[in-house]
Parts: C-alpha cells; structure tokens; sequence
C-alpha cells in the first residue's frame, strides 16, 4: 500500500522513480483506478471551471494580481505557522494541535505591549524600536507558552501511544484558548494602526513627503500589462510580511542546517535513542524545537495582527487549522515542504474561487479540496515526508 | 529535627500558581454564587469556600506525598509550608490588587471578587483568614497522608459525591420523595436478602423444597425473592392503607399504583410491584460484581435523591446522611458484591445466561421509567447525552475498532440531521426555487390555513400579496417575507398592470392550469377575470401534493443514517490509502467542508444557508391507518417533548449498542482490530482492507447519521454552526476518556463529557475550561480511559474457550483481570 513512498536513498524525486512506477503499474488495484478516477474527475472539474471562467471573460488580469499579492501575504503567515507544527511533527511524530493557540498567545501579550508603547507615545516616536520589542515579546511569549506546554503536557506521554499526544494536544489548545478568555476578556482587542514612514527620498509625493507608509499605508498603483491597464490598491505591508517571512524561514534554514543545535535536532529526528547515545540530550532538542517553531508561530502573530488590526482568543484556530493543512500538503515533518505548502495554500484559496467562478464563501471547501487532490496522487504530501525507514 | 523540605516550597508555588490563575480568571467571584451546603437558613458553604479549602488542602496533601519520613509533625510542618505559600500569595495578591487597578488587562479582577477572596472581611483580618487559613489547612491535609489507604479513597470518593450532590441540588432535588426511595429500597433489599443470605435458613430452605431446585437452580432463589418483595409489597401497602389518605400522600409512587382506592386492583398492583422489586433484589445477589455493584449504586442514588428531597435545601445533616449513604455503598459493596460474584459463578452457564438477559431486562425497564420521574432538565440533558452516546459508538467503530483516525466525524451527524430536515420539512426542496411569485388571497383563506402552504409554496425572498388581512401582514414580516398588502383585487390588478408585481393568484378556474401542473406558483402574469373573482379553495390532496414533506420522519430516518452511510463510504474511498496523520487533516478537512457547504448561500434553496433548516415536525406515531387494534392508540402521537423524545432515542441508542457489540465479536470486527493493530499483517492474513476500511466508515457514518435524524426532529430546526469542529472532538474525546473500543466506555465518556458538564450550567463560562484541562490531565494520568476495553488477548481466549453465545454475561476470567493489568497491556500497545 506504501508504495507512493520515495525510496530512501533515492536521489531522484520519487514521481521519476522508474522502478517505483513499474511496481505500482504491476499491482494496479481496482482500489488505485477509483481513486485515481475520481481524482481526474476533480482535476477536469477544475479545467472546466477555468475555461468556463475565461469562456465568460469576466476574469481580469487585475483580479487575478490582486489576489496573487493577497495570498502572498496569507501564505507567507500560512507557512510561518506550519513550520512549526511541521518541526515538531519532525521530531515527536505528534499533531502540536494547540499550535494555533501558542500562535494566539503571542500575539495577545504583544498586544498589551504595543497598546502601552501607544499609550505612552513611544511607538508613536520609535515605531522601528517598539515593534521590534512587539515582534521580541510576542516571539518569547509564544515560546514560553510552548516550551511549557511541552514540559506540563508532552513530555510524559513521549511514550504513549499516538492518539494520546494529540488528545492532549487538542484538550491544551482548548485549554488555553479558554485561559485567554478568562483572563483577558472574550472581547475583541483593537491592534493600534501603525505607521512606519521609509524611504521618503524614493516617495517623497507620499504622505507629506514622510515616504511610503510600510505598515498601514494604501497607494493606489497604475501600470500596464500585456496590453491591459491595471489599476491596483497595493498595500506596502503585503511585502514586508512576504520579506520578513522567508528571512525567518531562511535564518531557519542555517539554524537546522548549519548549526550544531540543528544538526542534533536533524539527529534526534532520525533516530532519538541513536542520538541519545551519541551524546545529544534529546530533551533539550525538543525543546528546542518547540520553541524554534513558536518564535516562527509568535512572529507570525504579530504581523497577522498588524494586518488585521484585531485580536481575540479564537484568532488562533483557522490560521492554525490552515496552516496544519499547509503543512501537511508539503509532506508533514519535511521543512521545505510546510513553506511550500503555505504558500500554495495562500495562493490557493485567494486565486482559486475568483479562477474557478466559486464563491468565495466556498474557498474554505476549495483549499481543503485541493488538499484532498493532492493528497490523492500523492499520500505523504507534495514533497513527501522526511522519515526514517523505521518510522514510515 | 524537622526539616522543610524545598519541594514543599515547589508545590507551595505550583499551588500559588493555579490559585492565581483561577482567581484571575474570576473563579471565586462566580463561584461565591452557588451554595452548595447550608450552614443555617441564610449562609451556606459556597463553591468558592469549597475551592479555595481544597486547594489548601491538596498543597499540604501533595507536599507530604513528596516526604520519605513518616513523622507526623515533620509532614504537618512541610504541609503548612505548602498551603502557607499558597495562602500567602492570595493574600498578597489580594492586598497588592486592592491598591492597583488591574481591570485594563486581567477583565475579571473586580471589587466583589476581592470581597469574595477575603471571606467578606476588610483589612488585615481577611489577609489573616487567608494566611492562617493556607497553613491550618495545609497541615491537616499533610496529617490526612497518615490515614490508611482505604480510608483514603473511601474518604475521597466520599466527599467529592457529597459535593457533587450538594452542587447539583437545585436540579435534583425533586426527583424522588422519600418515601418512594426508601419502599423501593424495602422492596430490593427485601428480595435481596431473602434471596441472597438467608437462602439457607430453615423457611428458605421450605420454599426451596416447593421449588424444583436442581443443581445450581435459581428458581428457588427465585420464589424466595418474590415472596419477600410480595411480603414487603403488602406491609408497605398496609401501612400505608392505615395511615389513610396521609400515607397516601406520601408515597407518590403508591399514590400512583393505587388506582382506584375503592377496588383490590390497587392493591394488587402494589403487590406486584413489591414482587417485581423482589425478584430485582434477587437478581442483584446473582449477578457479577460489575452488575451488583451498579445496582447497589442505583439504589444509594434513590435514597440520596430521596434525602435532598426531604431537604429541598442540603443542610450540614443532610450532607452527613449523604456522605454516610455513600460510605456504607462503599463499604457493602465491596464485601456484598464478592459473593454475589461467587453465588453467580457456581450457576450453570445457561443460568448465568438468564441472569444477564434478567439484569438487561431490568436495566431497560429503570431506563424507561427515567423520565417519568425526572424533571423536564434533566430529561433534556439525557437526550444530549444519548445522541452523544450515538455518535460515540459509531465513532468507536472508526478511531476504537479499525484505529482511522476521524477528525470530522460530525459531518455524517449533520448530514443524517440534514438529509431529515430536507426530507421531512415541506419548505425547502419540495417547494420551487425562488423567484418573483405573489400569491393573492383573501383574509377568509388565509384563515382557513391556505396562507401558510403559500408561503411554504413561496421563498424567503418572494414577494407574498395578501388581500385586506392585515394581521397576516405581521405575521409574514416576521418571516422575513417582503409582502405588499392590497387592500382589493382591484388594486392588486392595477399593480399587476404597472408591473410592480409580477403575478397574481385567485380565482378557481383560472388557476386550474396552475394547479394542474402541481404548483400555485407562477412567474408569469396571471390575469383572473375581476368580475368573477373568487379566493381559490384547495382540496387537501391538492395541499399535499402541492407543497408537503418528501418523506414521513419514519422514512426519513433511516433513509438519513443511509445517505450518512454513502458518504461515509465517499469519503472512504479516496483516504483509503492514507496514514494516520494524513487521514486525521483530510477527515478533518471534509467536516469543515460540509459545515461550510451547509452555510453557503450557494446551496441555500436546499439547506436553507445560514438560517439553517426550521420548522423540521415532530415525529408523528400515526397508528389511524392500522386494522385490528383499538381506538385508543388510533390518536396520533407527536414525538415533540424531551421525554418522549427521549424514547426514540433510548430505542436507537439501545438498537446500535447491541449492533455494536455484535459487530465487535464479528468476522468483521476483528478484522477491523487486527487492521488497527498493523494494517500490513493484517492483509497478509488475508484481510480485505478495502472493505473493511470502507465498512468502518460506513457503518461509523451510519450511526452517526440515525443520531443526526433525531437530533433535526428533536430540536425542530438545524443550524451549520451546531456541526463545528467541537463536535467532533467532543466525540473523540469521549471515547478515548470511556476507553478505546469499549461500549460502556463510550456510555461513561458521554455522561462524564457531555451530561455532567451540562448539568454544571451555573458555571458554563468555565465549561470549556475544564474540558480542556481534564482532556489533558486524563491522558497524564489514566491515557487508557475510565472503562477500557478489554484486552483483546483474553478476548480471543474467551472466544476459543466458550464458543459462540457468551456476549451478555462475560465470564470470570476475564471479569476477575486486576485493572491494572488491563491498564498496562492498554498503555503498552
């Protein structure tokens, strides 16, 4: 049945494995033509949803930009917070269900932070220096909450069987979103509209000559392409979110790949008893490796909020909810893979209702579908998962 | 040399820790509201009092757990040092928040709950209350260590069932009068002990000479517990009779027996009553431990109900003869139920077959006397629970028995719960699509009810025009109806004519064409002749082909647990090759889609979007149509309250627990179970995994769907918000908290996850709270579950050894397993 799996070792992805394709045309079940069928099925649906789409013309390039750049900015958070339950995946071979909530919890407390500084006028004065004590605080929180979730609520049942990881997980998510309300109150919070002026020799005609506003600005931008005007509003924030997340992603990457703590998290990933016995203390790495992934989770928060302008106990859990799907579209407890996977999902759910003439009520049911497709052709996700032999 | 050790200090700041948070939370303030035990008329022991004394004494309690010695004082020392620090933060905490406002960000930090944390002192005094208070009780629960281990539990167990009881009086406490309780208690306990003890007493053994008493007989017991529960039928009667129309009074149990004062059929009734309890008391000395032991438990729970009864307010007495009702159920149960665990060894198997078929029986007939004598809540809550208890063990089949993990497993509860709306309501699918169609009636049709089938006729966003009724133009703007009234046909026409209303519908032979083609509904101008115009008359086949229900509910449902079967098998086929993990998001991910699907305004004409399904009837028993049976039941019967509801759903709820458990011995089911063991091994052992895995799924979705059906008809409307992801993990969480695979798990799990939390409403603020926090502190302590099943090992052994026919009454070896053996083989697999 597991014969989708890319052979260990194989330097060639698994979809031009040659032999593999052999074997599966050889055990052809009536079971694989079904579930290849109905996956054609939905891809022919798709097509003709787009030729319909195109067939009435009422699909314009402007459209399809603007949902482009939306879903930038919705993967670029998507795949922030897949990494980290993608890390843990990695290592523990668990659901960290309560991500979304570690997720949450930063961006509330930087909430009480960044709504002080407003207070007092200091983010009005330093804005550079206030968020970045905003994006420290709520990075931290976030950690903290995850480092003790793990100490209180994972690391006895390191041994128990899989379920009961993830019910716990599930009854920590509840658990903290209900500590939040409790705490801080079930209203809404409103984020403070931020300004930080740059550049104002680039934009002087900006904003009384202050420069472009990179966080709450709105600059309507004509051009023209392929021989169509394109009149866009283009929020400058939109990029700094897309920028700020592949530097985290990318200072993730030398943090796994290059650094000794990195190398010891790869190790225990492979095999936890073999990298006990080479010296790595395994806790330690897992720890770590919840934490890693909160300050990914915290940063996160912070810009999604910076965004919306909003925060409340329930925020968490769609952007958790999808970004455990993201993740899992990459392969789950393959890196590469959750940023990939957040990103197909962002662009996914902004492109895909307006392309195939779906309401967007329905993107929800369109990203999950697309997960179901993928995950047809391919059970362990795009790029497949990282797992040791024992483990898959 | 007594020492303070630094765990106590560690727990001291555990403690302080979660006393902070609750009270940041605003705990004590809402606790303070819910009196639990009456001191005297006006003050009582709140909630909030109880909390706070426990958390000081579990400090003192667990910090002396963590001590090697033995030293009472050394213990009383470091248990003070724990509940001290406890009782020190508050008052700091207290102090420190009386001076600073904390409201902009802890929301919950209020004057009153300061109050409240304070005992009601000002000043120093209360902080003194707090401070003294941590290190007293703190001491004494470190002093409580050195009671036997028994004590201990008993103790425990004890006291959190008095305050339960002392919790939930305000809904208890008109259950059962006392005397009721305590006949009944006579009538058992009299054919318990007749049964039972005295069986070889010299009159017992001349009733068992009347008796055919073969080896192992238990006809004699039989006779011996019928005799006496008639004989304490009678003296109850007699007493009864001679206290009058007082000791009639009394007893509303035999206030409601006694029929008819004045013949001996109420007597006579009494009597057999008596019997019927006697020979439950007999069977209870037969039965497994398991058995006994919940009988026993029925009975403690009369008495209490009876006592709370009495009591209308629990005083400190009552809450004594509480607690010592429990204590005795502990302590008798634990002696009693060992030998009717041995009388029910030494019968012969097809006796022990009887008994267990007797015990059902007799469970049965408690379950369908529940709601005749419980309120209307607690009724309601039982109906939650069951269809908890519905999607449980569908669920169980899923996650328990074929081990796939189902994260949207609510979607076949909406589906079945939508497919009966759709079918069974007359306004959604039978009825045309929108458009702009106008109905014209006069006020003397829409009094004869013709107005209500138009408007089911027409959509929400139709445009409805009534004639001179003004009345029924209220009542249509209620109904989100844009309706434009007219006052005269004339009127109507004009407007017809200036096109500001699209149709209009009167008289009857023009409508003929109309009718004809099974609608009144037009979009097309329709000119009646004015002159002749008279309001259309419908005959009532016209009405019910027009616009009535696809189905009757009875067809309907069914029907609903069938569609919820295919698309269980749908969204088995392409998840068939799927992990765990992959299988978990993608379930997941196809329960978000049907909620969503559901709320969308695509599907909207169908399943009625956001505004959800309404007006779904009630489930009718319409007997008129049957032959050969009397008048009497010829009355329709509409399923509409929750204790009749409550027996549809006692009756699925029983149906698919017996389907369930033979499924579990099945072919199938273990083949499910060595699927979920290891998928590969199985299909070298030549299991089909395909089927099975579909099979799972469709028979999970199917209960799941025959639950949904009911909860539509039940609460009359459906919503897509009440399928949300919770739900599922409502489930989930009630099965593994029963125990994986385990039928009376999933039972436990539902009243432990759903029924008990329900009843708790005062503080439904914290529901979700506890919920979360006991799902994790459940899998840290007992990740097995409450009941779980038993390990598969002993089962096949069971099976090899006895053959087929066993199911009811399980067999001692398996029954005598310590659980902590079976908590070992669970967690260890």
């Amino acid at each position: 049945m597991n014969d989708a799996q890319p052979q260990p070792g194989s330097r060639l992805p698994a979809f031009i494995n040659v032999r593999a394709l052999e074997r599966r045309w050889r055990r052809l079940s009536v079971t694989d033509l079904v579930v290849w069928g109905i996956g054609v099925v939905l891809l022919l649906f798709v097509f003709w949803r787009i030729v319909l789409t195109f067939g009435q013309g009422a699909y314009t390039l402007e459209s399809f930009i603007k949902n482009v750049i939306f879903g930038l900015a919705q993967g670029s958070i998507y795949a922030l917070i897949a990494l980290g339950y993608t890390l843990v995946y990695g290592i523990l071979f668990m659901i960290n269900f309560a991500h979304g909530e570690v997720f949450m919890s930063g961006t509330y407390i930087g909430f009480f932070v960044i709504a002080a500084m407003e207070e007092s006028g200091f983010l009005a004065e330093q804005t550079l220096l206030a968020l970045l004590i905003v994006f420290a605080v709520g990075m931290l929180s976030s950690m903290a909450v995850a480092v003790t979730l793990e100490r209180i609520a994972y690391r006895p049942l390191r041994k128990a069987p899989r379920l009961v990881p993830l019910i716990t997980a599930i009854g920590a998510s509840i658990f903290l979103q209900q500590a939040f309300r409790g705490l801080f109150g079930s209203s809404t919070k409103v984020y403070p509209h931020v300004h930080l002026y740059a550049l104002p020799q680039l934009f002087p005609q900006l904003e009384d000559g202050k420069g472009m506003d990179l966080i709450s600005g709105k600059y309507d931008v004509q051009f023209a392409l392929l021989g169509n005007d394109v009149n866009l509003v283009v929020q400058p924030f939109i990029f700094v979110i897309f920028i700020v997340a592949l530097l985290m992603m990318a200072g993730l990457y030398w943090y796994v790949q290059r650094t000794k703590a990195g190398k010891a998290m790869r190790a225990v990933a492979e095999d936890k008893d073999t990298a006990a016995l080479m010296g790595i203390n395994v806790d330690r790495v897992i720890v770590n490796t919840f934490a890693v992934g909160a300050a990914l989770a915290g940063a996160a928060g912070v810009l999604f909020a910076l965004y919306t302008y909003q925060v409340t106990h329930t925020m968490g859990f769609i952007p958790g909810l999808k970004a455990f799907t993201a993740a899992v579209l990459g392969g789950i407890g393959n890196i590469p893979g959750a940023m990939f996977g957040g990103f197909a999902l962002g662009f996914t759910e902004s492109v895909a209702p307006g392309l195939l003439s779906i309401p967007h009520q329905l993107k929800d049911v369109v990203a999950f579908s697309m997960l179901v497709l993928i995950l047809i052709f391919r059970p362990t996700g795009i790029f497949g998962e990282v797992l040791s032999e024992k483990k898959a | 040399m007594q020492k303070i050790s630094r765990d106590s200090l560690n727990l001291g700041l555990i403690f302080t820790a979660a006393v902070l948070f609750v009270t940041l939370i605003g705990m004590p303030a809402v606790f303070d509201e819910t009196a639990m035990i009456f001191l005297t008329a006006e003050s009582a022991l709140t909630l909030n009092q109880v909390m706070l004394i426990g958390i000081a004494l579990g400090a003192g309690y667990a910090a002396a757990r963590k001590q090697t010695g033995a030293d009472p004082a050394a213990l009383a020392l470091n248990g003070a040092v724990a509940g001290g620090v406890t009782g020190l933060a508050l008052a700091v905490f207290t102090a420190l928040a009386a001076q600073v406002d904390l409201r902009g960000v802890f929301v919950n930090v209020s004057p009153e709950l300061l109050n409240v944390l304070s005992f009601g002192e000002p000043g120093v005094a209360g902080l003194l209350i707090l401070l003294v208070g941590g290190v007293a009780l703190g001491a004494l629960g470190a002093l409580l260590t050195r009671l036997p281990a028994r004590v201990q539990s008993v103790g425990v167990v004890t006291l959190f069932i008095t305050l339960l009881v002392g919790l939930l009086q305000s809904n208890i406490n008109s259950l059962i009068n006392p005397a009721d309780a305590l006949i009944v208690t006579l009538w058992v306990g009299a054919g318990y002990l007749a049964a039972g003890r005295y069986g070889n007493s010299s009159i017992g053994r001349y009733i068992g000479a009347l008796a055919d008493d073969r080896a192992g007989g238990m006809r004699a017991p039989a006779l011996r517990g019928l005799l006496a529960g008639l004989l304490a039928g009678l003296i109850v009667a007699l007493v009864l009779l001679a206290g009058g129309s007082a000791g009639l009074e009394a007893s509303l149990l035999v206030k409601g027996l006694w029929v008819d004062q004045s013949t001996l059929a109420g007597l006579i009734l009494i009597l057999v009553t008596g019997g019927i309890g006697g020979l439950a008391g007999m069977l209870l000395s037969v039965s497994p431990a398991t058995v006994h032991n919940m009988g026993l438990a029925f009975i403690t729970l009369l008495l209490v109900l009876g006592v709370v009864y009495a009591e209308r307010k629990l005083s400190i007495v009552g809450a004594l003869i509480v607690g010592a009702l429990i204590v005795a159920l502990q302590l008798l149960g634990r002696t009693t139920s060992r030998a009717a665990d041995a009388r029910h060894a030494a019968l012969a198997a097809p006796q022990r077959r009887r008994v267990g078929i007797l015990n059902v029986i007799v469970g049965v007939l408690i379950l369908l006397i529940v709601p005749q004598i419980s309120n209307l809540y607690i009724t309601s809550v039982l109906d939650q629970v069951g269809l908890y208890i519905l999607m449980g063990l569908g669920l169980n089949i899923v996650v328990g028995y074929a081990g796939l993990l189902d994260l949207g497993y609510v979607a076949f509860f909406a589906i079945g719960a939508y497919a009966t709306g759709v079918m069974t309501t007359p306004n959604l699918v039978t009825c045309p699509p929108p458009g702009d169609n106008v109905i014209v009636m006069t006020q003397a049709n829409a009094d004869a009810g013709y107005l209500e089938d138009s408007y089911r006729a027409l959509s929400r966003e139709s445009v409805g025009v009534v004639v001179d009724t003004p009345a029924v133009y209220a009542a249509n703007v209620i109904r989100r109806t844009t309706i434009v009234p007219f006052d005269s046909l004339d009127a109507a026409m004009a407007a017809l004519d200036a096109g500001d209303i699209a149709a209009v519908v009167g008289q009857q032979p023009e409508l003929a064409s109309y009718l004809a083609a099974g609608s009144l509904v037009t979009s097309e101008p329709f000119r009646p002749n004015r002159t002749t115009w008279e309001p259309p008359r419908f005959t009532e086949t016209q009405r019910a082909a027009w616009c009535g229900p696809i189905l009757p509910f009875w067809a309907a449902w069914p029907l609903s647990g069938l569609i919820a079967g295919i698309a269980g098998v749908l969204l088995g086929i392409p998840v068939l090759r799927m992990r765990g993990d992959y299988l978990a998001i993608v379930t997941l991910g196809f329960g978000e889609i049907i909620r969503i699907v559901t709320l969308s305004d695509t599907f909207a004409d169908y399943l009625g979007g956001a505004q959800g399904v309404t007006e779904i009837p009630s489930p009718v028993i319409d007997l008129t149509a049957l032959s050969g049976i009397s008048d009497a039941f010829k009355q329709p019967i509409a399923l509409s309250s929750a204790s009749q509801v409550y027996y549809l759903i006692l009756f699925s709820v029983l149906l698919i627990m017996f389907v369930a458990n033979r499924l579990s011995h099945s072919r199938l089911g273990r083949s499910w179970m060595a699927m979920r063991e290891d998928e590969d091994v199985a299909q070298a052992m030549g299991i089909n995994l395909v089927n099975a895995k579909l099979l799972a799924f469709s028979i999970g979705a199917t209960f799941s769907g025959i639950g949904g059906a009911v909860f539509g008809s039940w609460l009359h409307s459906i919503f897509p918000n009440s399928f949300t992801l919770l739900v599922s993990i409502n489930v989930l969480s009630l099965i593994i908290i029963g125990g994986m695979g385990s039928i009376p798990g999933v039972v436990i799990g539902a009243f432990a996850l759903i029924g008990l939390p329900e009843v708790l409403r005062e503080f439904s603020d914290y529901r979700m709270l506890a919920f979360g926090a006991l799902l994790v502190v459940m899998m840290l302590l007992r990740p097995e579950g409450l009941l779980p099943a038993r390990p598969r090992k002993l089962e096949n052994h069971q099976d090899q050894e006895n053959g087929t026919g066993e199911a009811i009454s399980p067999p001692q070896t398996v029954q005598a397993a310590p659980p902590v053996a079976e908590a070992a083989v669970e967690g260890g697999n």
